[in-house]
């Protein structure tokens, strides 16, 4: 996941976290929030619902996402 | 061009590299602008780069979301602030159905006050600034209410939809300024069922799903540069196992694979594609490791030869270096090298020339030849921005002059050979009639070219209007053919100086005294007007060392500026005419 983040923001040093929301990554607006939503889709190779990506508050919901989504596979 | 047509076109690959462009000196600067009921933003990075990698750099003005209406009716407009050379508006089926759904009267004023809108919004634009404009068209919705039956229902959205893309491309047709941005065809290409991703359109007006996001646009980006004049004019074709199954020299003339059905039918359909694009006006040539006579035998006896001698404009076939024929074949038709697609189903001779000749289009071509007329259309190789009748004449045009080159090898000198042609030169004023072809010209010519000023159809326009301007075409015409429109020159009255401010001239025309003649031609203008001084100015591209001397040559001196960018003048008492073997005629005698 995170090697996918480094990836959409450009930026080898990002440490994800829990806690972690776009605000506290200076690039992150609504543009690259899609272009992470479908890399992470792509590499995790799974599909987000339009409620899925609204719901989420932050890096440690999207991560819980994965984990369910990944296991229920 | 050629690196734009093998780049991979992912899309998470081009938006890293956009953020990495490296500075370098030689880029050509484009401003484009971007007006769309989608969002804008995603494209940009991806423009960016595949402007860079053709040797462009981008500008690019993003108008406000959804106000196409809006930016191109404001004079006041970030739009027109802006300055764009060309405009591109992306109109999404998506924000277009939200509309239809929601529609008070009936589907056919649905329809008509769409265009209207459309078409509206580019009359707007083309009234005040001579750019080229890039229309899409809308890709077809998937939903079919009626079932099949859609089809035949007028009100139905599907139907709807058809009739508004009928109905921009028939406007666009009559406006010369309007290119079509066929994002339909890429979407069918790529499938409907893949292209639409409305989770994104709901989070972002995210405009397809965002791998097809580089092909619409790299297809901007076609376009614009074909528009700058970046066009294929010559197709070199190598022959064994590229038009026929099997070598010639080895298997005979019974022995090679080519039918018109059955196992040679994928050969038959590459040379029906390669004929279709002869008649559009694309060279072709052939460069092939063959004795020169059994190259030759399929074209002359072969029943299922699409390809007769006479399609082929210039035939090289030997045991020499591809390269070196390449350059042979260049400079035979006079064209730049980067005018130029390269298909040999040989890696290694693809390699070759990709090394040695790098601006030289070299696509791959598959392994299997069934695959070959599919592989080169998907690289959109053949993009233009305009047709003429002159088009589809070129090939004619390019015999003719193999055939006055012959015959001027059997004169004792140049002034017997050029009397002997009987030339015929039409120089007039700007006229509506002429003016895609003189627009073309402008677009095309590189080498014959002193200052390189890309004037659309539009600005031509103006020109033709102005009062001062003394805009002029030169048409030429001799024993063996016509050669057509040649040449464009625009002078100006500016104090006591008649300023050249544009010359450029088809090379296939030089070397025949039409450059002596003009020179004349604008002196006496010059004289009849009282001007004591003729100016011309010569601007250096990539292209045009050819006339980086050539006031020089006329007896102008250069006063000021360097290699990059010279101003030349000349005392009209001191020029003594030129002589020349050809006959001034009017636009109505030039036929006969």
């Amino acid at each position: 996941m995170t090697a996918v983040f480094c990836e959409v923001f450009d930026d080898d040093s990002i440490e994800i976290y829990p806690e972690m929301i776009a605000a506290n990554v200076e690039s992150w607006d609504s543009i690259t929030h899609i272009n992470l939503i479908v890399a992470l889709e792509q590499e995790f190779k799974l599909r987000f619902n339009t409620a899925d990506v609204a719901s989420m508050k932050n890096v440690g919901d999207l991560e819980c996402l994965i984990r369910q989504k990944v296991n229920q596979a | 061009m050629g690196n734009l047509r093998e780049s991979n076109l992912v899309y998470t690959a081009l938006v890293r590299e956009s953020k990495h462009l490296e500075p370098t000196l030689v880029l050509t600067a484009v401003r484009l602008a971007l007006l769309s009921d989608a969002a804008t933003q995603q494209f940009v990075p991806l423009l960016r780069v595949l402007f860079h990698r053709a040797g462009f750099d981008a500008s690019i003005y993003e108008g406000h979301f959804d106000a196409v209406a809006l930016e191109s009716l404001n004079p006041g407009s970030g739009l027109y602030s802006f300055q764009p050379d060309a405009v591109a508006v992306i109109n999404s089926v998506q924000a277009l159905r939200a509309k239809f759904f929601q529609r008070a009267g009936t589907v056919t004023a649905f329809v008509a006050d769409t265009l209207l809108e459309i078409v509206g919004s580019w009359d707007a634009i083309l009234a005040r600034d001579a750019v080229t404009l890039l229309q899409s068209t809308y890709v077809m919705p998937y939903e079919r209410m009626f079932g099949n039956f859609d089809r035949k229902v007028e009100e139905s959205f599907s139907s709807a939809v058809e009739a508004i893309n009928t109905g921009i491309v028939d406007a666009a047709r009559v406006r010369s300024a309007v290119l079509i941005n066929d994002v339909q065809h890429i979407a069918s290409w790529v499938g409907r069922h893949r292209w639409f991703d409305d989770r994104l359109w709901d989070m972002a007006k995210s405009f397809c799903a965002l791998d097809h996001l580089p092909a619409v646009a790299r297809n901007i980006v076609d376009i614009v540069l074909s528009a700058r004049g970046r066009i294929v004019k010559c197709v070199i074709l190598d022959l064994d196992n590229t038009l026929w199954g099997g070598v010639i020299g080895d298997d005979g003339i019974d022995g090679i694979v080519l039918n018109v059905h059955g196992s040679g039918e994928s050969f038959y359909r590459f040379q029906c594609f390669l004929k279709e694009l002869r008649k559009r006006g694309i060279l072709l040539a052939v460069c092939s490791k063959n004795e020169m006579s059994n190259a030759l035998l399929p074209f002359e006896k072969h029943p299922d030869m699409v390809l007769r001698r006479e399609d082929i404009t210039v035939f090289q076939a030997n045991w020499d270096d591809k390269t070196a024929n390449i350059r042979v074949i260049q400079q035979v038709l006079n064209i730049g090298l980067d005018s130029m697609v390269f298909l040999d189903d040989n890696p290694f001779e693809r390699n070759l020339v990709r090394g040695v000749l790098p601006e030289v289009i070299v696509p791959e071509l598959p392994e299997d030849p069934a695959d070959y007329v599919r592989a080169i259309s998907e690289l959109n190789l053949f993009e233009t921005a305009s047709f003429s009748n002159v088009d589809l004449q070129r090939t004619d045009l390019y015999r003719a002059e193999a055939e006055r080159r012959a015959e001027q090898a059997s004169f004792a000198n140049a002034g017997d050979f050029l009397r002997s042609l009987k030339m015929r030169i039409v120089v007039a004023r700007f006229d509506a009639f002429h003016l895609p072809r003189i627009a073309q010209l402008l677009q095309r010519s590189n080498q014959f070219n002193l200052t390189t000023h890309r004037y659309s159809e539009l600005e031509c326009a103006y020109l033709m209007s102005s009062s001062s301007v003394v805009p002029l075409y030169v048409k030429l015409a001799d024993r063996l053919g016509d050669h057509g429109l040649i040449g464009v020159v625009v002078v100006e009255p500016e104090g006591e100086t008649l300023v050249v401010r544009d010359w450029l001239m088809s090379c296939r025309v030089l070397a025949r005294g039409v450059e002596d003649y003009l020179m004349n031609c604008i002196v006496a203008e010059a004289s009849t007007r009282g001007l004591k001084t003729v100016c011309g100015e010569y601007i250096r591209t990539a292209k045009n060392q050819m006339v980086k001397d050539f006031y020089g040559r006329f007896g102008f001196t250069r006063h000021s500026g360097d290699g990059d960018h010279a101003l030349w003048s000349l005392d009209t008492s001191a020029y003594e005419s030129r002589e020349t073997f050809i006959q001034p005629v009017t636009e109505a005698n030039q036929a006969n």
